[in-house]
C-alpha cells in the first residue's frame, strides 16, 4: 500500500487528548513500557485542545469546571481529590469543606481549569507523553491480514505517510466540528462573514469588546453550562462597562419548573433545566450507570437522552444576575427556532418561529450559538473509512457501536481490537463518556481488556498501592 | 462515589470486616472499663447485620434525589441513627458494653474510621471499586475479555443483591422481634440469683402491678400503702407500685423507670421495722432505671415517702453498700429491726462505672412523720 518507513507498536491510542491521556496514564501505572505505546494527535500536550476550548467559551484559569472533586484527571484513583489539593496548595480549609457538605447545604465543589491543568502537565511529565508522542493525523486504520492493524500517519511536516503496524488501536476522537445550523453557516457564508454569527468555542472576544464598548443587542442560542458561562460575561461586561448591553436568549424547550415525579424529579426553572454534572452522578458508577448497562440500544440510547439532556447547573450568582436582568428589562427569553438570518447593514436579523405559532424578528448586532458541538463520529474521515471498511457501525447518537469493554463491535482483526472512549464511544453501555470519570472507567475497562490480552497488567491491589505511591512522590511510573 | 445496592452492601461488609475489625482490636485496650474484645468484635458484627437492612433504607432514599447520590457528610451522620439502634439490640444480646461512653468511644472511632477508608485509601487499593458502584468481587477471568461477559456479571450482581437483601431483611426482623421479646425483660441474665427467698431475683417475667390492683390490696388490707418516693438530691421521683411475693419467694420487680414496695415489708412511716423499696440503677441511656444516680447519694440526703392515706415520712440517709450478685445477704437486709429504717435496693448494677450486674442497699433512718 505504501512504501514508507513501518514501526511495529503493540499499541496505538489515536487522538491524543484527554481520552487517550486517561488510558495511556492507566496503561503506564500498570507498567507498560513508553516503546509500547504511540499517541498520535496533532496536539503536543494531551489537554492543549480542552485548554483551548476552555479558553474561546471564555473560562479563564480561576474559573471552574463543571466536574467533580474526585474526578481527578491526572490520577485514576481521584485520590487526592482536587478539593484536598486545592485545600492543601492554598492552605484554606474551604474546598474540602465545601465537599463535605455537597450537594445539599451549598453547590457541587468543582475543580478551577487552573487546577486542573497544572495537575495535568506534571502527570504528562511523569508518565513521559512526549516520547510516546507522535505529532501528526492519522489518516487510516486498516486491518492487517493475520491480524492486527496497520495505521497511516501524516506526520507535521513529513511529505509522505508513516505506516505503523500494531495490535490493538484506542480511538479517542472527540468532536469533530463545532455544531453550526445549516442557517448560521448560510449567513456565515455571506458578507458579514463569521463576524456577526459566533460559535462559542471559537475564538470570538471581538464581540464581547464590541458590546462592551458600544452595548447593543446580542442573541444567545442554547441552554447548556457554556451559555450560562456566556451569559455571565455578558452581563459582568455590562455592569463593568456601564453600556446598555440586550440580551435575547433563545430557548428550543422553556422548562417552567421543577419536572418530573418524585423519585426521579429534574431540577430547573426559567428555561432552563438544572443538575449539577452533565449528567446525574449515579450514572458514572452507580444505579443509573447499572441501567444503561442492562438495556438495549434503542431504550439505553433514550434514557441516555433524558438523563443527559441539556442542562446547567445551578449557581446562586447566575440566578440572580439573570433576576437582574429580567427585572430591568434587559435580559428577555425568547422559545423559538431561529428560521433564517438574514443581513441588515451591519445587524443580524433573526427569523424566528416561536413555539406559539407565530413569527418574531429579531435584530442583533451579534448572534451567539452555545448549542455545541458535533457528536457524529463519521464528521472524522478516519472513523467514516473505519465504518465503511469493517463491520463497525455507528449508533443514533453518533458514536461508534461498542461491547461492555468498550471494543468497536465489527472491527476485530485476529487478535487485535479497536477500543473507543470518549465522545466517539457515546451512546454505548455508559452515559457520561466524555465527562472526566467516563474517560477513566473507560480507560480501565480497556486496559483489562488490553491485559487479558498481553499488553500491561490488571491493577491488583498491591499494583495500584505501589502505583499510587508512586504518583504521590511524583515518580516516574 | 455512587454506590448500587449491591455496593453498599459489600462496602459495609467489607469494611466493616476488614477495618472495623482490625480497628476495634487495636482500639479496645485503650477504651475506659472492662471491655472484652470478643464483645467488641461481636459487636462490629451486629452493627454489620443491622446494615444490611439501614443500606436497604439508604438506598431507598437516595431514590428521592435526582443523582440518587448524597454528600458524604450524610453517611457519616448516619452513625448516630445506627450507633442508637444498635444499643438495644446490644443489650439484649448481652454485648452492651457497661458504660455507654465505651460504646459510643468505640462505635463513632469505627465508624469515623470506616469513613475515612472510603473517602480515598480504598480507592489507591481497589482503583475499580468506585467505578463498579461499589463492589468489590467483580472477576474478569482472561476468557471473558472483550466478551458480553459484563451483561452475565450484571445478572449476577442482580441475584447478589436479591440474595442479600433477603438474608439482610430476614436478619433485620428477626433481630428487631429478638430486642423486642428480650427487651421486655428487664434485668440481664448475669442478674439471675438463685432465688433465695426474699431477695430481690429476676423474675421470669415482669409485670407493673397498677395503682388499681394496689388500692384493692390496700383496701382489702385496710392499711395505708406508700404511693411515691422523692429524693430531691438525685433528682428521683416516682410512683411506687406494690410489689408481691410469688411463687417461690421470688418477688416481681417494677418497670425500669419505677420504683416498687414490697408490700412484706414495712409500711414506711411505722415507728418499727424495715420498709423496702425496690428500683433499677441501669445506666442505659436508652432506658435508664429510676435509681440510677443513687451512687451520687450521700449520707444525710433525705428520702420522702408519701402515703394513701396523705401522710409523709421522711428519712435520712445513714449508708449505702453494693453487694455482687451472689453474696445479696438477704436475710440481714429484711430482718425486724427496732428502729425504723427504709431500705432502698437497686438491681443492675453497682456503685462503680462499669458494674453491671449486683444490688446496691440503701439505709436510711425515719426523721419525721407528718
Amino acid at each position: 500500500m505504501t512504501s514508507s518507513p513501518r514501526e511495529e507498536i503493540p499499541f496505538i491510542s489515536i487522538g491524543g487528548g484527554l481520552g487517550s491521556f486517561a488510558l495511556v496514564h492507566r496503561l503506564r501505572i500498570a507498567g507498560v513500557p513508553e516503546d509500547d505505546i504511540r499517541v498520535i494527535s496533532p496536539h503536543r500536550a494531551p489537554y492543549e485542545r480542552f485548554a483551548a476550548l476552555c479558553r474561546a467559551s471564555g473560562l479563564l484559569d480561576e474559573d471552574k469546571l463543571r466536574s467533580d472533586s474526585s474526578a481527578r484527571m491526572d490520577n485514576l484513583w481521584g485520590f487526592p481529590s482536587y478539593a484536598v489539593e486545592e485545600s492543601w496548595r492554598t492552605r484554606r480549609p474551604g474546598p474540602l469543606a465545601r465537599v463535605l457538605a455537597e450537594p445539599v447545604l451549598c453547590d457541587y465543589y468543582t475543580p478551577s481549569v487552573g487546577l486542573m491543568r497544572a495537575g495535568m502537565a506534571r502527570e504528562t511529565d511523569r508518565i513521559g507523553w512526549d516520547s510516546m508522542l507522535v505529532e501528526g493525523s492519522a489518516i487510516k486504520v486498516a486491518r492487517q491480514t493475520g491480524g492486527g492493524y496497520l495505521v497511516l500517519v501524516r506526520r507535521d511536516g513529513a511529505d509522505r505517510p508513516v505506516a505503523y503496524r500494531c495490535g490493538h488501536v484506542h480511538l479517542a476522537l472527540g468532536p469533530a466540528a463545532l455544531q453550526i445550523s445549516p442557517e448560521a453557516a448560510e449567513f456565515r457564508s455571506g458578507p458579514l462573514g463569521g463576524d456577526r454569527i459566533v460559535h462559542i468555542y471559537e475564538p470570538h472576544e471581538h464581540v464581547h469588546e464590541a458590546l462592551a464598548a458600544q452595548g447593543g443587542e446580542v442573541l444567545v442560542r442554547g441552554t447548556g453550562i457554556a451559555a450560562s458561562r456566556v451569559l455571565q460575561r455578558l452581563i459582568d461586561d455590562r455592569e463593568a462597562s456601564g453600556q446598555d448591553v440586550r440580551i435575547r436568549h433563545l430557548f428550543r424547550h422553556y422548562q417552567r419548573g421543577d419536572v418530573g415525579p418524585i423519585w426521579f424529579r429534574k431540577r430547573g426553572g426559567y428555561g432552563f433545566s438544572h443538575q449539577a454534572f452533565n449528567f446525574p452522578k449515579a450514572a458514572v458508577a452507580g444505579q443509573l450507570r447499572d441501567r444503561t448497562r442492562r438495556l438495549a440500544e434503542d431504550e439505553r440510547i433514550e434514557f441516555v437522552k433524558e438523563i443527559g439532556a441539556t442542562s446547567t447547573p445551578y449557581r446562586g450568582y447566575w440566578a440572580s444576575q439573570l433576576r437582574r436582568g429580567r427585572d430591568e428589562g434587559w435580559y428577555q427569553a425568547v422559545v423559538g427556532e431561529v428560521a433564517a438570518f438574514k443581513t441588515d447593514g451591519d445587524e443580524v436579523v433573526a427569523r424566528i418561529s416561536l413555539d406559539t405559532g407565530k413569527a418574531l424578528e429579531v435584530r442583533a448586532g451579534f448572534v451567539i450559538d452555545a448549542t455545541g458541538v458535533d457528536r457524529d463520529s463519521r464528521r472524522h474521515p478516519l472513523l467514516a473509512d473505519l465504518v465503511a471498511d469493517t463491520d463497525a457501525s455507528v449508533n443514533p447518537l453518533g458514536g461508534l457501536r461498542i461491547d461492555e469493554d468498550f471494543t468497536v463491535v465489527g472491527a476485530e482483526s485476529g487478535d487485535g481490537r479497536v477500543f473507543a472512549s470518549g465522545m466517539n464511544a457515546q451512546g454505548g453501555y455508559l452515559a457520561p463518556v466524555d465527562s472526566f470519570a467516563g474517560l477513566h472507567s473507560a480507560a480501565m475497562s480497556i486496559a483489562d481488556a488490553l491485559a487479558g490480552r498481553g499488553i500491561g497488567h490488571r491493577l491488583t491491589p498491591l499494583k495500584s498501592v505501589l502505583g499510587w505511591l508512586k504518583w504521590m512522590r511524583g515518580q516516574q511510573p | 462515589m455512587t454506590l448500587t445496592l449491591a455496593g453498599r452492601l459489600q462496602t459495609r461488609l467489607v469494611l466493616l470486616a476488614a477495618v472495623g475489625v482490625l480497628w476495634t482490636l487495636l482500639i479496645v485496650p485503650a477504651l475506659p472499663g472492662p471491655v472484652s474484645a470478643a464483645a467488641a468484635v461481636a459487636t462490629i458484627g451486629v452493627i454489620a447485620l443491622l446494615g444490611l437492612g439501614w443500606e436497604l433504607v439508604y438506598h431507598l432514599c437516595q431514590q428521592l434525589r435526582w443523582d440518587k447520590d448524597w454528600p458524604s457528610v450524610f453517611t457519616l451522620v448516619a452513625g448516630v441513627p445506627e450507633a442508637v439502634v444498635a444499643w438495644p439490640a446490644l443489650v439484649a444480646l448481652g454485648l452492651a458494653p457497661a458504660s455507654v461512653t465505651t460504646y459510643v468511644l468505640h462505635f463513632g472511632s469505627t465508624w469515623v474510621v470506616i469513613w475515612l477508608a472510603m473517602q480515598g485509601p480504598i480507592r489507591a487499593l481497589f482503583p475499580r471499586w468506585r467505578y463498579d458502584g461499589g463492589l468489590f468481587g467483580v472477576h474478569r477471568s482472561e476468557g471473558e475479555v472483550g466478551s458480553r461477559s459484563e451483561t452475565e456479571r450484571y445478572r449476577m450482581t442482580r441475584r447478589t443483591v436479591a440474595v442479600a437483601t433477603g438474608i439482610g431483611v430476614t436478619l433485620a426482623v428477626v433481630l428487631a422481634i429478638g430486642v423486642t421479646v428480650l427487651g421486655g425483660l428487664q434485668s440481664p441474665p448475669s442478674d439471675a440469683s438463685d432465688g433465695a427467698a426474699g431477695s430481690p431475683g429476676t423474675a421470669e417475667r415482669q409485670r407493673d402491678r397498677g395503682d388499681n390492683a394496689g388500692s384493692r390490696d390496700s383496701a382489702r388490707r385496710n392499711r395505708p400503702i406508700p404511693k411515691r418516693v422523692a429524693i430531691r438530691a438525685i433528682g428521683v421521683r416516682s410512683k411506687l407500685v406494690t410489689l408481691d411475693a410469688k411463687k417461690g419467694g421470688r418477688m416481681e420487680l417494677p418497670r425500669r423507670a419505677r420504683a416498687g414496695w414490697d408490700t412484706r415489708s414495712a409500711i414506711p412511716g411505722r415507728k418499727k421495722g424495715v420498709a423496702i423499696i425496690v428500683g433499677s440503677i441501669r445506666k442505659s441511656a436508652i432506658r435508664p432505671g429510676v435509681f440510677k444516680k443513687v451512687p451520687r447519694l450521700e449520707a444525710g440526703a433525705k428520702i420522702r415517702v408519701r402515703r394513701s392515706d396523705g401522710k409523709k415520712a421522711i428519712y435520712v440517709v445513714t449508708g449505702m453498700v453494693s453487694y455482687p450478685v451472689d453474696q445479696f445477704p438477704a436475710k440481714y437486709i429484711y430482718a425486724p429491726t427496732k428502729e425504723p429504717l427504709l431500705r432502698i435496693i437497686t438491681a443492675g448494677g453497682g456503685l462503680y462505672p462499669g458494674n453491671s450486674s449486683g444490688y446496691v442497699v440503701v439505709t436510711s433512718r425515719l426523721d419525721a412523720t407528718r
